[in-house]
Parts: structure tokens; C-alpha cells; sequence
């Protein structure tokens, strides 16, 4: 079976809204560096963008996340601080694209940082512009806490290993058992971590996720049993 | 709003490639085509294979993907083994695989 990609461009006439500008020029400082992602289907339009964001003073940083194939393309799974590559000066983010599924990965990513970077989202399918902040993920980091507790207090593990390309991780879930002897692991391998299934394991005590890394941030808050990334637990 | 939406096409917004799409089925002579798309795009899944039918010359037949499209990790290479000639997904770009982890 070959495989084929069609990033699906974007075609709609787009100008810039002048909007855009106030907004970024209240919320950053002129001088600021601001970091600035899309989605693939929006790619063509960062050049003109950052351009202009430039010329009104502010300095673009532009970086190729880790597993993406193009500069300021950003994926969902792009939501740790180490995958996007950044400086280690930022002082804003600027999201061009269409819903909110990428710019939260740039909250996300803040988790463990010391100062929370506001994400400015321009929308231009919606012609919306919207700046998120940490209280669209709080609720998602108290619960991500609550379960990183309740796994170091469990006995019988859980750890999902996911058969999708790019996201099986078997190896490394096999570590757990060494890193963690006093703990009872069992592995589980599929295509689709979700609360149904994992109902039908109800004596785990906690489920370590090694998939999609969105599974333990943005679900939390639906799952009724604690899940953790297995990025939060590795030593 | 439901009514404004359903005016929309399959191409309104997206550039998805479909006569670059019908060239390579037709050129390769593939019989059997899985598509996948993302959630947005999945209510014009219809319109689209109508499309290809027309330009295939209803010589290849085609399934939709009925599961989750985030990402190229998404691609259903369970399937490999069922006679797909061809796994089409849009809206996304291959990735670098991090064999270590993310």
C-alpha cells in the first residue's frame, strides 16, 4: 500500500486584517521576539506575515519543530518546550491558522516554564483574533498533577502502547519495569486508547500513555481513570 | 448555518489536489483506494469520491478511513495487508520519526 500526503492548501483570497497588527502591537512589546507556528495548509502565508511584523518592529523567530518537515510548521504532538526548538528568549507566540488544537500545543508546551507566554491566534478561515492563556488549560495541569500523584501511589500500572506509525513505543515502555521495581507493570497494545476500553481493565490502578502525548494533556479532564504520559515519568 | 455550510464544496476552502490525485490512480492503474481525511474535511468525503469515480472512469473503487485523522502517526497501516493500492491522507505533511520518544 503506498501512501500519499496532500497537505491541502488553503485557496481563499487572504489579506491580512489590520487587526491582526493592533492586537499583536497591545499585547507584545515593540523590540519582543515572538515565535510564530502554523499548520501546513497555512504555510504559504508566514512569509508575508513575519515580513510584516518585522517592519513594525518585532523580531521573528522561526524554528522546525522536531518532527515536522517544514520551518514554523507545527503539529499537535509539538507540545513540549524542548520539541519546539526554541531560544531561550521568547516573549510571545503567534498562531496564523484554524482552530485552537495547534496553538493549545504552544500552551502546553509552557507547562514547566516559569513565566506562562500568551499565545495571539489569528484565525483566517474565521478572520477571528484571539489571545489564549493558561486558564484555557488550567483545569487540563491541576488534573495532569492529581494523576502524576495518584500514579507514584498505585501499585498496578497500565501502559498503553500504541500500533500507529510514529507513536510505538514499546522499548521504552519496557524500561518502566527497572525504573520503577517497586510497581506492577502491565502492557496493553492497540490502535485507539480510549475510556471504553480501558473500562474493561478497571483493576488498573493508573494508565501510563506512550502515544499521543495530547492523550495525557487535553483528555484528562474526560478520563475518569488517571492517565500520565510516560514523558512525565521517565527518570 | 447549516444551510451556508452545505453550499460550501469540497474545494471551497482547501486546495486537496484531486485531478493530481485522479492522474496518479489512473496513471498506475490502482483499482483499490483508501482515503483518509481530517475531521473538517471527512462530511465532503462523498463529493470527493463522486469526483474521482467521474475522473477515474469508475475503474477504482474507494473506502473512506472511518477512524481518527490527527496526524500521518494516523495512518492505518493495519490495513497494508487488505489490497489497498494506495493510502491517501490530507491535511498533513510526513513527519520525522523520533525512535527514541517524543
Amino acid at each position: 500500500m503506498k501512501i500519499r500526503f496532500f497537505n491541502a492548501n488553503y485557496k481563499r483570497e487572504f489579506k491580512i486584517n489590520e487587526e491582526f497588527f493592533n492586537n499583536v502591537k497591545s499585547e507584545f512589546k515593540t523590540g519582543s521576539s515572538i515565535a510564530i507556528f502554523t499548520a501546513i495548509q497555512f504555510l504559504d502565508k508566514i512569509d508575508e506575515i513575519s515580513k510584516k511584523l518585522e517592519k513594525i518592529g518585532y523580531k521573528i523567530i522561526k524554528t522546525t519543530p522536531d518532527r515536522c518537515s517544514s520551518q514554523c510548521q507545527i503539529l499537535g504532538c509539538d507540545s513540549s518546550w524542548d520539541n519546539l526548538k526554541l531560544p531561550e528568549k521568547v516573549d510571545g507566540f503567534v498562531y496564523i491558522g484554524d482552530g485552537y488544537f495547534h496553538p493549545n500545543a504552544l500552551l502546553f508546551a509552557q507547562e514547566n516554564r516559569e513565566k506562562f507566554i500568551p499565545v495571539l491566534v489569528y484565525n483566517i478561515v474565521q478572520d477571528e483574533i484571539k489571545t489564549i492563556g493558561i486558564d484555557i488549560i488550567e483545569k487540563n495541569l491541576k488534573k495532569r498533577k492529581g494523576n502524576l500523584m495518584k500514579f507514584y501511589m498505585s501499585e498496578k500500572i497500565g501502559v498503553y502502547v500504541s500500533t500507529k506509525w510514529g507513536q510505538e513505543f514499546k522499548n521504552m515502555s519496557l524500561k518502566l519495569k527497572d525504573m520503577y521495581p517497586e510497581k506492577k507493570f502491565y502492557f496493553f497494545i492497540g490502535d485507539n486508547f480510549n475510556e471504553s476500553e480501558m473500562d474493561n481493565f478497571s483493576w488498573v490502578d493508573c494508565w501510563i500513555n506512550t502515544a499521543c502525548p495530547r492523550i495525557g494533556q487535553d483528555d484528562v479532564i474526560r478520563q475518569s481513570k488517571a492517565v500520565v504520559n510516560i514523558r512525565d515519568i521517565l527518570k | 448555518m447549516f444551510m451556508t455550510e452545505i453550499k460550501n464544496n469540497f474545494s471551497t476552502y482547501y486546495d486537496l489536489e484531486v485531478d493530481r490525485l485522479s492522474s496518479e490512480i489512473n496513471k498506475n492503474n490502482y483499482k483499490l483506494v483508501l482515503l483518509q481525511f481530517p475531521d473538517g474535511l471527512k462530511y465532503y468525503s462523498h463529493e470527493v469520491i463522486d469526483y474521482l469515480r467521474e475522473k477515474t472512469d469508475n475503474k477504482c473503487e474507494f473506502f473512506v478511513y472511518m477512524g481518527s485523522c490527527f496526524g500521518a502517526c494516523d495512518i492505518p497501516l493495519h490495513l497494508k495487508d487488505l489490497g489497498f493500492d494506495l493510502c491517501v491522507q490530507w491535511g498533513h505533511n510526513e513527519f520525522k520519526k523520533n525512535q527514541e520518544g517524543w
